[in-house]
């Protein structure tokens, strides 16, 4: 298996350069053949890709230790899903994951403009190739988890860290890799554009759903992180400003604006260097966080450890990235500049403008207190860290004018906004912002100015979302009900109403931030029977339990929670010992959640003679409203992805062909997979393994000769197959023309 | 000293330090050798040295006496300390900084007594032990050496002094002896080596180095360089030279013969070969390398000769080899060939492929003299196609029925598929 899985990425680095070189030069000879060749070769890439993580997936499922990294990251004792994500939780396996997911975006990208962007698309894939070449080159010449044992190979793996063993840590990585890595496809189209001199808006059209699903991604990966690290780390918050969590950050301040940028060039045609900039940095950022957390250059418990000559490969790649991107922006820029000018400093895209610039503004202070160590250290004076407070001195502030603004984008029209209009709709939101502040205050909440503020703004924009949906129903109330215009509203005009959700679900996030402010804690010792009053709560110490499986040992302190004496819940906090890692042992958090306040309790030490458990009591309020308003966010983000009545109706029927019958086959076997996983069949996995490595063979042979085919064939194209081009042609501009009317 | 430890490595290692003991012995460390290494204790706060002094034995206190240490702080300025030996005959000093290096003198009846220098640990202090009228007395104590080597401290370590008789600093009359064993062993990625040079000085001085130590140079590419137990005081500076803190008896003297033992592996890079090239300053007379037996690995080197190979403890065969000797400023080099190899030939393939890619790229770039599809051609097509687009948007707003259209839809397609071919 290893010698299949290696072989597969080397067919991959050269698929990946031919896919480069033969885009290119068809687009530069306007040779078809070789642009349709080279397209294949995209295809065929993501196929072999495939097939090499079916190849690491099956060695983890079988156990197969002669695998260096295999060894290194499972046992016999981990369950399936552990094993399974142990493919993305070392540094080699993590880049072959990278490097599979982007030939599978790439794919996919390419499908779906092949007839859409044609000037552009050749050197998108160009540069697509070149990332994708990046990080093969990696895995081949520097960290191939293919690697064989030489020597001797050992009997038994050394297992996967016990805090990984987490499902937050089976999804949380692969939801930030897939935002981190579709964040590379507006890139490769921005520079395309750069590079063809294409620079009207039709790119946009292009990637507008990517930047949208990466920033999701990246979103859900971003919240999984920090409610692992909330459930499982045990020291009773969310985001500590690790460097390894503020990489995952960085590219997403600029992604967000980003996406409003984008926005503001679609509908008003302004901005347009802005996003190109955006688009170059977000990608810059996102290969950046990568060699911060793989690299060793800052320390973290979440980075992979140091390798210097890893990191000079990252250094000298980041800074081509950089080089070449704005190499390109600067020989356009005079074709960069805005359609017309600003309208009004009093319009919603002046308040765009300025949002941008609080989102670069966080993102340099995050890039330079997160280096700020390294750069200490290079200078040759010690390494000074940067903690929290220094953080929160800076970003706290930039929060909150972020969070002001977001109120005002929802009170502020397109174009401009007249002052009296301005004023008449900032009374109902500015009054409910002070009433929120006000009962704040009542409530004994007022200790805090920087929470305080941020719930009073919460109220404000919540209300001024609500205030312009209650406008739009208005407007959109022609002879029908309240209920049935706020629908046609959501489903018809989806996309600026699905955006003051996302305000709103941002909203919700803030007001969990802010109640961080009046976080409290106590430790305790408690001995069998013993209860201790904790804010409105009563602890009571039941005993111990104590269980063992193949894995671990279990110490669990059963405890009672009681509110005005009566029983509100049974807690379980407990400290689990991995037989493999003795003096690692594993803190699991009990919680009991509610809106007002989670109570959240870790074990320490404890003794069983005794009877005796230290523990850490921990009231944090209004956390679960940043799990909902990030809920709220999902939902109207998956509401804009999906395409509109009038997109789905542009969208060609599905013929019957051979592509259509392998999709179609591939779905079916996915489905089995799961079927098989969740069934837990002792055939299951290698049944579905099989399964999917067969039809990825036969997906990859098949895109093979798609590869070669349009070079080796002589004959005329038929008059049918040429009039069926043609028809998808005509296809694809009435989608274009459609989305441009949306 | 854990990568040291695992298993192959151990039993080589006791096989190893078993076959140095069979040629000159070291002698079993005497009272006085023991009591003038220091002995690390955590029941001490840190910063804290104390000197036990006896006459004749420990039991016998020698109460009153003065105990002087010279104290080398991390930053080189050296000072002096003196304290008195209480009624137990224990001198303590305290407030020591970390990471300075310790060394106490003293005298009972006459009898000057030293203990060796060590660095001040972290954690904990440490307790020595100085006895008077102990078996050959003072002059013993310029052997005395520390327990373990101190490597990677970068300090600067006094060297043990030299109390009695003349020195020489002349770097001729040092040699390494045939008595130095080379044994390799494969790991992972790498060969580990570990060596027991012993060295010998040819004349009837003491000799000490000039530099404040011999410089034994480590093979280019040689990494996690460890001193193994039972080696003399050795240093490692800028990982690539070891420095032997220690000065050497003549040949003919009783006391153990120096020896550096030390470690470090050799990246093979999943190479099938890889020499082992280490410079020599002082020669190095007849070296007896040991490798474990093997059907794959071969030794090559100057005047190799296979010698009748032993058994190690474990029971695997260890094959012994002695080499030609190398002269002075001259370089040991032993090739070992028949390792366990990565295969190269996927990554040079797919190298060349891609270079041929490249070239293929640069060649090409040059837009053809003629162009295929012409200008004309193209702008033509472009709006024959950009009418289809309104004929068809005007077809689905008025309803499929309507024959006019369906008619220039047609004509229109047509006419791209004509323009298509023409190019």
């Amino acid at each position: 298996m290893a010698d299949f899985g290696a072989l597969c990425v080397l067919i991959a680095l050269v698929l990946a350069t031919y896919a480069g070189a033969a885009s290119l030069l068809g687009a530069r000879r306007d040779n078809a053949r070789l642009l349709e060749s080279g397209r294949a070769a995209v295809y065929a890439l993501a196929a072999v890709l495939g097939l090499a993580s079916v190849a690491m997936v099956q060695a983890f499922v079988s156990g197969d230790y002669s695998i260096k990294y295999v060894q290194h990251y499972s046992d016999a004792q981990a369950s399936l899903a552990y094993k399974i994500s142990a493919y993305w939780g070392g540094l080699d396996g993590s880049m072959l994951f990278w490097a599979a997911l982007l030939a599978l975006f790439a794919a996919i990208a390419v499908y779906t403009n092949r007839h859409r962007q044609r000037e552009i698309l050749p050197y998108a894939i160009a540069v697509i190739a070149v990332v994708v070449d990046f990080f093969l080159y990696l895995i081949i010449f520097e960290k191939n988890p293919f690697d064989t044992f030489l020597v001797e190979i050992p009997a038994a793996g050394q297992g996967l860290n016990p805090l990984l063993q987490n499902p937050y840590m089976v999804t949380h990585p692969p939801a930030l890799y897939g935002g981190f890595v579709g964040l590379t496809i507006p890139y490769a189209f921005a520079l395309a554009a750069l590079i063809s001199g294409q620079l009207d808006g039709a790119w946009l059209a292009a990637i507008r759903r990517w930047a949208l699903a990466s920033w999701f991604l990246l979103t859900l990966g971003l919240v999984l992180g920090m409610i692992w690290a909330y459930e499982v780390l045990g020291w009773g918050g969310f985001w500590a400003w690790d460097p390894v969590e503020n990489a995952g950050l960085l590219p997403w301040l600029t992604a967000t604006a980003m996406l409003h940028s984008m926005k503001v060039q679609e509908r008003r045609g302004l901005l347009r260097r802005w996003t190109f900039v955006l688009v170059i940095l977000t990608f810059f950022l996102t290969i950046f966080g990568t060699f911060m957390t793989r690299s060793g250059i800052v320390q973290s418990v979440h980075a992979f450890g140091k390798d210097t000559r890893l990191a000079w490969i990252f250094t000298i790649f980041m800074s081509l990235v950089l080089l070449v991107s704005f190499g390109f922006f600067f020989a356009r820029l005079s074709a960069l500049r805005a359609s017309r000018p600003l309208d009004s400093w009093l319009s919603r895209e002046a308040a765009t403008v300025a949002t941008n610039w609080l989102f670069v503004l966080a993102a340099l202070v995050l890039m330079f207190a997160t280096m700020f160590p390294t750069l200490t250290e290079a200078v040759g004076r010690e390494r000074i860290s940067v903690g929290p407070p220094f953080f929160n001195t800076w970003m706290v502030p930039i929060g909150i004018a972020l969070l002001v603004l977001t109120g005002l984008c929802s009170v502020l029209t397109w174009r401009r906004t007249a002052p009296p209009e301005f004023r008449r709709r900032l009374i109902a939101p500015g009054a409910a912002g002070i009433v929120t502040a006000g009962v704040c205050v009542a409530a004994g909440l007022g200790a805090s100015k920087g929470a305080l503020l941020c719930l009073g703004l919460s109220g404000f924009i919540v209300t001024a979302v609500i205030q312009e949906i209650a406008r739009g129903v208005r407007s959109r109330r022609t002879g029908q009900g309240p209920l049935a215009a706020l629908g046609a509203l959501v489903f018809r005009v989806r996309r600026p109403y699905a955006g003051y959700l996302v305000h709103l679900g941002m909203t919700l996030m803030f007001v969990g931030f802010a109640g961080q402010a009046f976080q409290r804690e106590e430790s305790v010792v408690l001995k069998v029977g013993q209860t201790r009053a904790f804010g409105k709560f009563g602890v009571r110490f039941d005993g111990f339990s104590q269980t063992e499986d193949r894995q671990k040992q279990m110490v669990t302190a059963e405890l009672t929670v009681l509110l005005d004496g009566k029983p509100a819940g049974q807690l379980q906090p407990a400290r689990w010992v991995y037989h493999k890692r003795p003096d690692e042992p594993a803190t699991q958090v009990a919680i009991l959640r509610g809106l007002v306040e989670d109570l959240y309790i870790t074990m320490g030490k404890h003794d069983l003679n005794e009877g005796t458990a230290a523990l850490k009591l921990v009231s944090n309020p209004l956390v679960d409203w940043m799990w909902l308003g990030f809920l709220l966010m999902a939902a109207a983000t998956i509401g804009v992805l999906l395409p509109t009545g009038r997109e789905a109706r542009a969208i060609p029927s599905v013929r019957f062909s051979w592509s259509g019958v392998t999709i179609t086959l591939f779905g079916a076997t996915v489905a089995l997979v799961f079927g098989a996983v969740v069934a837990h069949l002792p055939w299951g996995a290698p049944l579905a393994i099989l399964g999917v490595g067969g039809l990825i063979l036969g997906l990859s042979a098949l895109a093979l000769y798609r590869v070669l085919d349009p070079l080796l064939r002589q004959e005329e194209i038929p008059s049918a197959e040429r009039r069926a081009l043609i028809e998808e042609e005509l296809r694809a501009r009435l989608q274009i023309a459609a989305e441009t009317a949306e | 000293m854990r990568k040291w430890s695992c298993l192959p490595t151990l039993a080589a290692l006791a096989f190893f330090q078993q076959v140095a003991v069979a040629q000159p012995a070291p002698e079993a460390a005497d009272v006085q050798d023991m009591a003038v290494r220091p002995l690390m204790v955590g029941d001490l706060p840190v910063g804290t040295v104390t000197v036990r002094v006896g006459r004749g034995s420990l039991t016998n206190a020698a109460v009153g006496v003065d105990v002087v240490a010279t104290v080398a702080a991390p930053d080189g300025k050296a000072s002096k300390r003196t304290e008195k030996t209480k009624s137990d005959g224990r001198a303590t000093f305290s407030g020591l900084p970390v990471g300075a290096i310790f060394q106490a003198q003293t005298a009972v009846d006459g009898e000057r007594l030293q203990t060796a220098s060590f660095t001040i640990p972290a954690e904990g202090g440490a307790r020595l032990m100085l006895v008077s009228d102990v078996g050959e007395g003072a002059e013993n104590t310029e052997l005395a050496r520390p327990h373990a080597a101190a490597h990677g401290h970068g300090g600067t370590a006094p060297e043990t002094a030299d109390n009695v008789g003349e020195s020489t600093s002349d770097p001729s009359v040092v040699r390494l002896s045939n008595s130095s064993k080379l044994l390799i062993d494969m790991r992972e990625d790498s060969l580990a080596v570990m060596e027991n040079l012993v060295l010998e000085n040819t004349s009837d001085r003491i000799f000490r180095a000039e530099h404040g130590g011999v410089a034994i140079p480590l093979p280019a590419g040689a990494n996690g360089v460890e001193a193994i137990e039972g080696s003399s005081h050795l240093e490692l500076e800028q990982g690539t030279t070891i420095f032997l803190r220690e000065a050497i008896p003549p040949s003919g003297s009783p006391r153990a013969p120096v020896q550096a033992r030390f470690g470090f592996l050799l990246p093979t890079a999943g190479e099938s070969s890889v020499t082992l090239r280490q410079p020599v300053p002082f020669g190095i007379e007849d070296p007896v390398v040991m490798v474990p037996e093997s059907d794959h690995l071969k030794l090559t080197a100057p005047g190799l000769q296979a010698l009748a190979p032993q058994t190690d403890d474990r029971g695997v065969q260890i094959q012994i080899f002695q080499l030609a000797s190398v002269p002075r400023n001259g370089v040991l080099s032993i090739t070992v060939s028949g390792l366990p190899a990565r295969s190269r030939v996927g990554q040079t393939i797919v190298t060349v492929l891609i270079a041929a890619l490249f070239f293929a790229v640069l060649l090409g770039w040059r837009r053809p003299s003629v162009e295929k599809r012409p200008e004309k051609l193209r702008s033509r097509r472009d709006e024959l196609l950009a009418e289809l687009v309104e004929v068809e948007r005007a077809r689905q707003a008025a309803g499929s029925d309507d024959t006019t259209l369906a008619q220039r839809r047609a004509e229109l397609v047509a006419a791209i598929e004509a323009a298509d071919r023409s190019a």
